[in-house]
C-alpha cells in the first residue's frame, strides 16, 4: 500500500526556472538524488546503534568533507544539526548559557532573523545588552566600523559572512582576528556562503561558523551543521542518546557527541556528503564564476531597463534584489512565477533591517541562481521582466 | 478546491488551487464585492481584490490558483465569505442577493471583532 501515484502531486509536467537558490537549491546534482535514495533503500550506519556493518560511514565521511571546506583539520569539531537556524539557536543559546551575567553582544543590520531572533529573545530576557551595527554603504563592516562599539562587557560578536539580499561578502578573518585581540568570540552564519564561495578559517580566526546543507552544499533539507574550535565556549543545551557512553547518565563532552543528542538524519547526512563531493568535484572557484557571470549578465540586461530598480549591481553572491516600479513586489513574483513560470522570491527574505535601508521595509524580488543555472534560463528571465515593466 | 497555508509578516496567506482556470469574467463579479485592480493588458490579466483591510485576493485569469490574505483575527468568518463567493461564481447564477447579504454581515461581524465585540 502507499499513496496513489494520481494523489502524488506533480509540478514538473512544466518546465520552469528556479531562481530560488538561497532559499533551498534545486534541481539536486543526480549524485545526491542516488545517494538519498540509496539510505531509504538500505539500512543506514548508525554509529553506536546497530550491529550493522559493511555500511558506509557518511557521517564521519560528510564531517570530513566539511572540515575540507572549511580548511580545518578537525572534523570531529564538525557537528550536525538541522540547518542553519539550528545551528545559531546552538551557539548563541550556548554561548550566553556558558557565561554567566548580562553582557555585551555585536550583531549587524544585515542579518538574518536565525541571528536576530535568539539575540532579540535574550535581549528581551533582559540576559544581553544588544548592539545592531548599520553597515557600510557598500554593505560591509569593518574593523573601524566595530570598534567604537566595543565595551567593556562586548563578549560576543554575530556576523552574517554573505547577505542573502544583498550578496556582500564579509572578510571574516580579518574581522575575526581584530574581534580576538579585543577578547569578542566570533559566531559567523555562513548559510549563503559555504559551497558558493572559498571560505577558510584554518587560521584560527573564526570561532564558530554555522552552515546549512540544502543551500549552496546541494543536499536536502533538514541537515545543517556548525564547526566550533573551543567547546569549552558553548554550553550544551540538548542531551539524550548518543549511541556511547551509555552507562553515563550525563550527556558525553567529547566532540562532536557534545552536541548530537538523539538519531541523527541520515538521509540528509548522506545527502550532504554527496553534495560535498559535487561542489568538489565541480571546484569552488569555478561554482562561483559560473555564477558571478550569469549575475553579471541578468543585471546588465536588467538595469538598462529605468523600471527595473536593482538595490545591488555588483552583488559577491549569486543573489539580485530588485523591484518592479509601480508594482508591489509580492505581486510582481505572482507574476513571474504564474505566468511565465519562474520561481523567484519576494518580501524580506527574513532579513528585515536591511530593507528597512533599501526601501523602508517593503522588500524586492529576489533572484538567487546557483551552479546549476543557465545562460538561457537568464535570457527567460531577463524576457520575462522586461515584458512585466514594459507591458 | 485545495489550500496550503503560509504566515508572511503577520497575516495568513493561504493558495487555493481551483478545479478549472478562472475566467475573465471573475474580475467584474468582484467588483461587486470590493475594490479591484487588473493588469489588463497582460496576455493573462493579472487581478487583485481588496475588501478594506479584511482580506484581498490575488490570482491570474486563465489560471487555477487564488492567492489570498487574511487578518488572522477575522480569518474564521472571511474565509467561509470567500469560499461561498467563489462557490458562487462557478455557479452560471450566483445569488448575489445572498453574497451580498452574507457581504454585509461580515463587514458587521469584523467591525465588531474590531471594537471587541465577539
Amino acid at each position: 500500500m502507499g499513496i496513489p501515484p494520481d494523489q502524488v502531486e506533480g509540478i514538473m509536467d512544466r518546465p520552469f526556472v528556479y531562481f530560488n537558490n538561497a532559499a533551498t537549491s534545486w534541481p539536486k546534482p543526480d549524485c545526491v538524488v542516488r545517494v538519498v535514495q540509496k539510505v531509504l533503500v538500505e539500512p543506514c550506519h548508525e554509529t553506536g546503534r546497530s550491529t550493522l556493518h559493511d555500511v558506509r560511514d557518511y557521517p564521519s565521511e560528510a564531517r570530513e568533507g566539511i572540515g575540507r571546506l572549511l580548511g580545518t583539520k578537525y572534523p570531529d569539531h564538525v557537528v550536525f544539526t538541522q540547518n542553519a537556524t539550528d545551528s545559531l539557536n546552538i551557539l548563541i543559546h550556548g554561548f550566553v548559557k556558558q557565561h554567566p551575567g548580562r553582557f555585551h553582544v555585536i550583531t549587524t543590520d544585515l542579518e538574518h532573523n536565525s541571528v536576530l531572533r535568539p539575540l532579540m529573545t535574550l535581549s528581551h530576557e533582559g540576559r544581553i545588552l544588544l548592539t545592531i551595527l548599520k553597515s557600510g554603504n557598500d554593505f560591509h563592516v569593518t574593523p573601524e566600523m566595530i570598534s567604537p562599539e566595543i565595551r567593556d562587557d562586548t563578549k560576543l560578536f554575530v556576523l552574517g559572512h554573505g547577505s542573502n539580499v544583498i550578496g556582500s561578502v564579509q572578510d571574516m578573518r580579518h574581522i575575526g582576528r581584530f574581534l580576538h585581540e579585543k577578547g569578542i568570540f566570533l559566531i559567523v552564519d555562513g548559510a549563503q556562503t559555504l559551497g558558493q564561495t572559498q571560505v577558510d578559517i584554518s587560521d584560527g580566526s573564526v570561532d564558530a561558523f554555522a552552515f546549512t546543507g540544502h543551500k549552496y552544499l546541494f543536499g536536502i533539507q533538514g541537515i545543517g551543521g556548525f564547526y566550533l574550535k573551543d567547546p569549552q565556549e558553548i554550553a550544551a543545551i540538548k542531551q539524550g542518546g548518543t549511541g556511547a557512553d551509555s552507562r553515563n547518565l550525563f550527556h558525553p563532552v567529547d566532540m562532536p557527541l557534545k552536541y548530537e543528542a538523539g538519531t541523527a538524519n541520515y538521509p540528509g547526512i548522506a545527502s550532504l556528503y554527496a553534495g560535498i563531493k559535487y561542489v568538489e568535484s565541480s571546484g569552488i572557484d569555478r561554482i562561483a564564476d559560473h555564477t558571478r557571470d550569469l549575475c553579471r549578465y541578468l543585471i546588465s540586461s536588467l538595469q538598462k531597463e529605468p523600471g527595473v530598480l536593482i538595490d545591488n549591481k555588483d552583488p559577491e553572491l549569486p543573489v539580485i534584489s530588485f523591484n518592479i516600479q509601480g508594482l508591489d513586489n509580492e505581486d510582481a513574483g505572482l507574476i513571474l512565477a504564474r505566468a511565465y513560470n519562474i520561481v523567484t522570491r519576494t518580501g524580506l527574505h527574513c532579513a528585515p533591517l536591511i530593507h528597512e535601508r533599501l526601501n523602508s521595509g517593503k522588500g524586492s524580488i529576489r533572484l538567487s541562481l546557483s551552479f546549476q543555472n543557465t545562460r538561457e534560463e537568464c535570457d527567460a528571465a531577463i524576457d520575462a521582466i522586461l515584458e512585466l515593466v514594459t507591458g | 478546491m485545495r489550500k496550503s497555508r503560509r504566515c508572511i509578516d503577520g497575516t495568513v496567506l493561504r493558495e487555493y488551487t481551483l478545479d478549472e482556470p478562472v475566467p475573465v469574467g471573475i474580475i467584474g463579479f468582484l467588483e461587486q464585492f470590493g475594490t479591484v485592480k487588473a493588469l489588463a493588458d497582460m496576455e493573462q490579466p493579472f487581478y487583485t481584490f481588496r475588501m478594506g483591510d479584511i482580506f484581498n485576493i490575488k490570482g491570474m485569469v486563465d489560471d487555477t490558483a487564488m492567492f489570498v490574505r487574511y487578518q488572522p483575527a477575522s480569518m474564521s468568518h472571511t474565509e467561509i465569505f470567500f469560499t461561498r463567493l467563489i462557490e458562487g461564481f462557478d455557479t452560471n447564477a450566483p445569488d448575489l442577493e445572498e453574497l451580498r447579504k452574507m457581504h454585509g454581515e461580515l463587514i458587521e461581524k469584523i467591525t465588531s471583532v474590531s471594537s471587541g465585540g465577539l
